[in-house]
Order: structure tokens, then sequence, then C-alpha cells
């Protein structure tokens, strides 16, 4: 049982969205369509597939600045092996490559003792360098037509990256709220000393986020590499703070204890609304950022000043009755 | 002069903390103040000291009557006090923390006159007789020179009345004498200095007068050299109150369930030893820094132990986590409940349920929630905590409702040892004596009970056995009729360990 702030937090997130849904069907007669609508979703998905582990995270009162990275890197050497290996090898050195890097930064955290911002910071670098490295500097190619699908498919006309974030999300979802694991991420996230001395082993769950973290990072890279049918070595770059953005748009409290997977894929598809509602107008890709970063800040800020705005609400109808 | 209270009053709700104290501090004098926990005294320190409202009553300073509104208005009228906690800058230097408060006016406006301060404070340091560099970060210095440090920079400015809450909880035999130099020397300078200690040894090495304080009065107001220990002791326990503690004896001597054997972990307490029978409440009595709360640690293996042996249920075990202290069935209720006990944004039912949460498993391996439910709310009657909603946040809760919650969880584990630290801590007198009630439950399953207390009547009423810890040796067991707060008091106080 979730407690009302975090289910009132969620539902916030919701009513940003259909505000900005209307107001975006309202100024573009193309907006509203099926297909506008599930290309919306095909957009979201890679964000929304970072966010996921990135939730996880942030409940634990962490961060993971290298989500973006790790995606560029398991992309690339994914890329690189299917150019001479097979599909399976490719997408399982890839998901290894995402384990080891999600490994990398739990164990700086937790066994390190670094603070994850710190810690994730460094990997961040670390890991893009190494995908230069890999890469030379030049995109690969792909050209395997099983991996083409996972970006490019479609399933009972839905495309294959939305099937799979929807799948992704109530196995996470599941996870989080009703297994022991989720049970002890939102004991960690709200009182780690608390959890530790009520037996709670808080260094393996918050490895386990960050390898998970990783894992899911790699598939989001998968989902980019099949889109663009080559790896570029700058690809996932900036994402990182994209997910994060999604999570707090969600209502997940970056205090830790507090949030949940629902209201992350709400935020998700906010930003997924935003860029394309302003794309469909044509706003400038220059103002496009202004006005998102803006709408982020507005959106927090209603969540976070909620009591005091209702108690000005309150006042402002006591004085008109008067 | 001096100066005078006169018919302190102070109550939060229903409950009268202060019931008119008057008193008159003269000038130069070290006025020692005794009194066990929540005799009253740091709240009408609080008082004179600007940190609380009085609710009726007068303070004089020279005849003059004051109020104080903050503590601001107290040091304005040269009234300082030094509290427990230290309230240092751990990353600045020495000098700057001596002069923080009004560095800009001394040493310039917006850029800080540094040999100016440094000289300064080492002259300022060197007339305290302390041999401190104030160049050095408060961080490395010891605890007592960090203590000589805040005591100096409340001397930076004129001091009319000082008043120190327990100065010497942290500080060693030399560390301490060299203290009460410095307070003498104050005192000889002609300042009032107020002291709060627990410390019966050190009221006679120190004071040139005593005030007992209990339950809000004063009981004892003499001149040090009219007075002797015994007298100190009996008027700081006073009459003892009986009736409020249901204690119910469920020893069975047959069965011994917890043996502790040679515990040492150098430099907090050494070889420890005690047993624990099927259903006995044993008392741990002792003061802050006896080693009592190490020892707690290390029992439930969030202390690395240097050498001993602990055998549960016939068993030896080696406790190396809390994870691994749990499954072999020791539980820790920690003092600090908001710290290192409850989860406050986590649900009642999810705070239950914590410690034993791998008990509930579904089919498929996730958490039964049903059956989690069903079980928590057994325990919620059976440690009879008042809920609207078991699904609201644990924050919702009372403190003594909280603290019945952690109870709740722990007896959720089957323990079989059951260690309580403070178990009363912040908890009204009703919610007290139903977790009264919960340790007689405990111990009527056959439950080992450790109990850690500061309440010393408390203490004497709840256990079957006490052993006394000082400077972390077992200095005394006490058995029966020998389990009284004066004899605890008497060993855990009865000077140094030498």
């Amino acid at each position: 049982m979730k407690s009302f702030r975090s289910i009132f937090s969620e539902m916030q997130a919701l009513i940003v969205l259909i505000i900005l849904v209307v107001i975006a069907a309202f100024l573009s007669p193309v907006f509203f369509t099926v297909t506008n609508l599930l290309n919306i979703l095909l957009e979201v998905a890679v964000t929304a597939i970072l966010a996921i582990g990135q939730t996880y995270i942030i409940i634990l009162a962490e961060i993971d600045l290298s989500v973006g990275a790790v995606l560029g890197l398991s992309g690339t050497i994914t890329a690189g092996f299917l150019s001479h290996g097979n599909f399976v090898e490719g997408l399982l050195i890839g998901l290894f490559v995402g384990l080891c890097a999600g490994l990398v930064n739990g164990l700086l955290v937790t066994i390190g003792k670094l603070p994850s911002f710190i810690a994730t910071l460094g990997t961040m670098t670390a890991f893009s360098g190494l995908t230069l490295v890999y890469t030379q500097g030049n995109p690969i190619s792909v050209s395997s037509p099983s991996f083409e699908f996972i970006g490019q498919g479609f399933v009972a006309g839905i495309p294959f990256p939305v099937l799979l974030m929807v799948i992704l999300y109530v196995i996470f979802w599941i996870i989080l709220h009703r297994s022991h694991f989720g049970r002890y991420v939102f004991a960690t996230g709200g009182n780690e000393e608390a959890s530790r001395l009520s037996g709670i082993n808080v260094k393996q769950v918050k490895l386990w986020s960050f390898v998970m973290a990783g894992v899911l990072s790699a598939i989001a890279g998968f989902i980019i590499t099949s889109r663009l049918n080559s790896a570029e070595p700058t690809t996932g770059s900036g994402l990182e703070l994209d997910a994060i953005a999604a999570v707090i748009l969600g209502g997940t409290s970056l205090t830790g204890g507090k949030g949940g997977l629902i209201g992350t894929v709400i935020g998700a598809i906010i930003l997924g609304v935003l860029d394309n509602g302003m794309n469909l107008l044509n706003v400038s890709a220059f103002y496009q950022g202004v006005a998102k970063g803006v709408i982020i800040l507005l959106a927090v800020l209603l969540d976070r000043n909620m009591k005091s705005l209702s108690s000005l609400v309150r006042i402002a109808s006591f004085k008109k009755s008067a | 002069m001096g100066i005078q209270l006169s018919n302190i009053r102070k109550s939060f709700g229903d409950n009268d903390v202060l019931r008119g104290i008057s008193l008159t501090i003269e000038p130069g004098t070290v006025v020692a103040l005794a009194g066990e926990n929540g005799a009253g005294k740091s709240t009408l320190m609080k008082i004179l000291s600007g940190a609380l409202h009085l609710d009726s009553g007068q303070i004089y300073v020279d005849e003059k009557s004051v109020t104080f509104q903050t503590p601001q208005d107290a040091m304005a009228y040269n009234i300082r006090m030094i509290y427990q906690e230290m309230n240092l800058m751990r990353d600045l230097t020495v000098a700057e923390n001596l002069f923080l408060v009004d560095e800009k006016k001394r040493y310039g406006k917006f850029f800080v006159n540094k040999k100016k301060m440094f000289k300064e404070a080492k002259e300022f340091l060197a007339d305290m007789g302390l041999n401190i560099d104030p160049r050095v970060p408060v961080s490395q210095l010891s605890v007592a020179e960090q203590q000589m440090v805040e005591i100096s920079k409340s001397l930076v400015k004129e001091v009319k009345l000082l008043i120190m809450d327990e100065p010497t909880a942290a500080l060693n035999k030399e560390e301490t004498d060299r203290l009460f130099n410095q307070i003498h020397r104050l005192r000889d300078k002609g300042i009032s200095i107020i002291y709060i200690t627990h410390r019966i040894d050190e009221i006679f090495q120190l004071a040139d007068r005593i005030i007992v304080m209990r339950d809000g009065q004063l009981v004892l107001e003499e001149p040090i050299d009219q007075v002797n220990q015994t007298q100190v002791v009996t008027s700081m326990v006073g009459k003892q109150v009986d009736n409020f503690y249901p204690k119910e004896h469920n020893v069975n001597q047959n069965e011994t369930r917890f043996v502790v054997d040679g515990l040492t972990k150098e430099p907090y307490f050494r070889d420890i030893s005690f047993d624990i029978l099927n259903g006995e409440v044993l008392g741990i009595g002792g003061l802050l820094g006896s080693g009592k709360t190490e020892l707690l640690k290390a029992l439930f293996g969030d202390l690395k132990v240097d050498s001993g042996t602990i055998t549960v249920d016939g068993v030896k075990v080696n406790l190396n986590t809390p994870v691994n202290a749990i499954k072999q069935g020791i539980a820790y209720l920690t003092a600090d409940r908001k710290q290192e006990g409850l989860i406050m944004d986590l649900s009642i039912y999810n705070n239950l349920s914590l410690s034993s949460l791998k008990q509930f498993k579904s089919g498929i391996g996730l958490v039964n929630r049903k059956k989690e439910q069903r079980i928590a709310d057994e325990f919620i009657e059976q440690v009879s905590v008042k809920v609207t909603s078991p699904h609201l946040p644990v924050s919702s809760l009372s403190g003594g409702n909280q603290q019945k919650v952690v109870f709740g969880r722990w007896m959720m584990t089957q323990p079989i040892v059951f260690i309580m630290e403070e178990p009363t801590r912040g908890v009204d007198v009703g919610a007290k004596s139903e977790i009264y009630k919960v340790i007689n439950t405990l111990t009527s399953q056959g439950i080992s009970v450790l109990l850690v207390s500061s309440d010393i009547p408390e203490l004497v009423a709840m256990s079957d056995r006490v052993i006394v810890l000082r400077e972390g040796n077992v200095i005394k067991e006490l058995n029966e009729d020998s389990i009284t707060q004066h004899n605890i008091l008497h060993y855990a106080l009865r000077g140094r360990a030498q």
C-alpha cells in the first residue's frame, strides 16, 4: 500500500499530461491521431526504459548519471559484434556490457562509499570515452534483419519498442511494488541506517539496483541502434538528463523513499508530448530546449508548492465570500 | 547581586515540568545541579539561557527583572550555555570558531585580517592556559580540546554566568582535571558557573554549592561541605513510586538462553560475561560512556569484537552483521526511534513486517500481502497500537504508538533474545506502562530480555537482575533486594576506575 502522498504526486503528473495533450490537440489537428500518438510512444520508449532504473535509484536517494553513456557503450559494442557475429551473441554481449557497467557503478557506491553523483559522473565520462575508443569515432552500421525488428518491427500494429516498454514497466512495477526487493528499496531510501539495523542488506539492494539500471540502459541502447541501423559514437549523451527529468516529473522524491513507476512513465510521456507538440507546431529546435526546461520547472514547482498553493486558493475564495 | 530565580513554573501540556523553582546564584560560585533524567534540570537551564519561555515566575539579573525571548537576549545579559553536543564548525580553524560571532567587526568587513586574528586567538588561548594551535581545523583536535575550544568560545565576550551541561561525558580523567582547573580559574575571576552532572564524585571535587532537583522541584540546596554523598543520592532518588510498573516474574531457572563470555572491544569494554535465563529481564546500568551502547552494538553484530564468545540456545554464534544477528534470534530495539528505528514514510504495515518480510512469500516469490497484513494485524493487537488505518505512514502515530510498532516489528521476527535500549524514551506515561506489559508478554513467552535504560526507576522495577557497567567493565551484579536505585547509582557513579 502506497502512501497517499505518492499517489497524489503521480496523479499530479497525470494532470500535467492531460493539460498538455489538450493544448496540443487544440493547436494541431494532427496531434490526436492514432499514428501520431503511437509515434510519441515510440519516441518515448528509450527515455522511459532508461527511467525505470533511474526510478529505483532515485527512490534509494541516489542518482545515476551514467545511463546515457552505458546505453552508448553497449549499443556500439553490440553493433560491432553484429557486424561479424550472430544476433543472440550480439544481444548477450550488449546486456553483459550493461551489467558490468552497472556493477562498476554499484561497487563504487557501496564498497567504495562514493556519493553516487560523483561515482556516476566519473563512470559517465569514462564510458563515453570507451565508446569513442571502441568506435574510433566512426559510426558502426548494422545490417541484421532480426536486430532491425527490435527498433522497427510491429506486433499487431504496435511498434515493438512500445510493446517492450510496456512489458518492462509491468515487470519492474511488480518488482518495485510487490516484491521483497522493492520493499527494501523503499525502506533503504527512506532511512538507510534504520533499514540496516532492521536486517536489510542495504549494500546489496543498492548494488542490484545499479546493475538493473545498467542492463536496462543496454536494452534501450538496442532500440536506438536498431532504429538508426547504426551505432553512433555519441549516442546516448544527454539521455540521462531526460530520464532523471521523467522520474522527477513523475513525482518521485529526490530525497528518497517515495515515488513509483506509474509516475515515471507519465513523466516520460510528458516529455514526449512536449517534443512532439513543438515539432508539429514548427517551434524552432533552439526554443524547444528552453520551453522544455521551463515546463519541467513549472511542473516540479507546482508539485512542491501544492500545499501553499491550495491554501492561497482557500484564502482567495474566503475573501470573495466575505 | 548575582542572578535570582523566583517561583519559576513551566509545563508542557498536562506535564508540569517545573513547579515553582526559586534560587539565587552568587557571583563567583560553582553550583552543581544534579537530578535524574526528567527532573527538570534541562528545562530550567533552557529557560535561564533563553531557549525556552517560562510560564510564570521572574528572573532577576543584578536585582533587575528581565525577560528572555531568545538565547540572544540572555547573551545580552552575559548568560551563556554550553550544550552537550558541541556547536563548533568542524572544518573551520580554532581561531575562526572562537571569533565566529563578531569576526567581521574585529577583523575587517570584507577581508578577514587573519594574521591579527590568529595572534589574538593565540593570546586568548594562552591566557586560558591552553596549548592549542589556533590555525588548525577543529576537526583535528581531540574531543577534550574541542570541548575546551567550545568553552573558550563562550568566554570571548564578557560572561557573568556560564551553564555547562555534562561537559565531562566524553573526557578522560586527565582532561577532566584540566577542565576543573579552568572552571576554578573562571570562578576566581568572579564568573558564576552552573554545572549539570550525573557524577557525584565530580560534584564534591568541583562545586561550592549543590542543588538537587526532583520532579520539577528543588529538594536539596546546600553548601557542599554541609552534605555527604549518601544524602545527595537519596535526595535524587526520593521516594519509590510503586504500582506504576506492572512487573511479572517469568524467570525459568532451568534454561539459560543467552550466554556472553569474555567479550572485549577496546577501548569500549572488556571481559564482559553474563547470561540470561529463559524469561528473564537482565538490566544493564551505567552512565553515558560506560560502554553499554557499544556492547549492545556488538551483541547485534554491528561492532566487531576483539575477543569473546556469544552463545544463543546452546549454539555458539558468530555475529558479523545485523542480518546475521536477526537470523540467530536476536532483536535490537535502538534508542533513537527516528534515526535508527522506523522508516517514517513507510506504512505501519510495512514497518511492522520489515524485519520478517521473508516469511511472507507467495507462490511466485512475491510478498504475500494478505498474509503479511493478517499477521501484522495480530501484532498490532498484541502490542495495542492505536491506529486509524495501518496503511498510513508510521509518522502519523504518536511517539508511544510508534514505539509499539518497533516492538511489534521485532516480535514478528520471533526472537530468542530481545535487546532493548531506552524502550520508553519520548513516550508518555500511559504508553509507558503498556510497553511494560509488552515486556511481560515477551518474558512469558520465554524470551530473554536485555534492558538498557537511563531511567533508573524503570530499570529497577522491570529487571530480574542488574549488572552495572563502569568504564567498560562489569563492576557489580545486583540481585533481588539489592536492586535499588541507590545501589545502581552508587556503583555506576562511584569515582572512576583509575
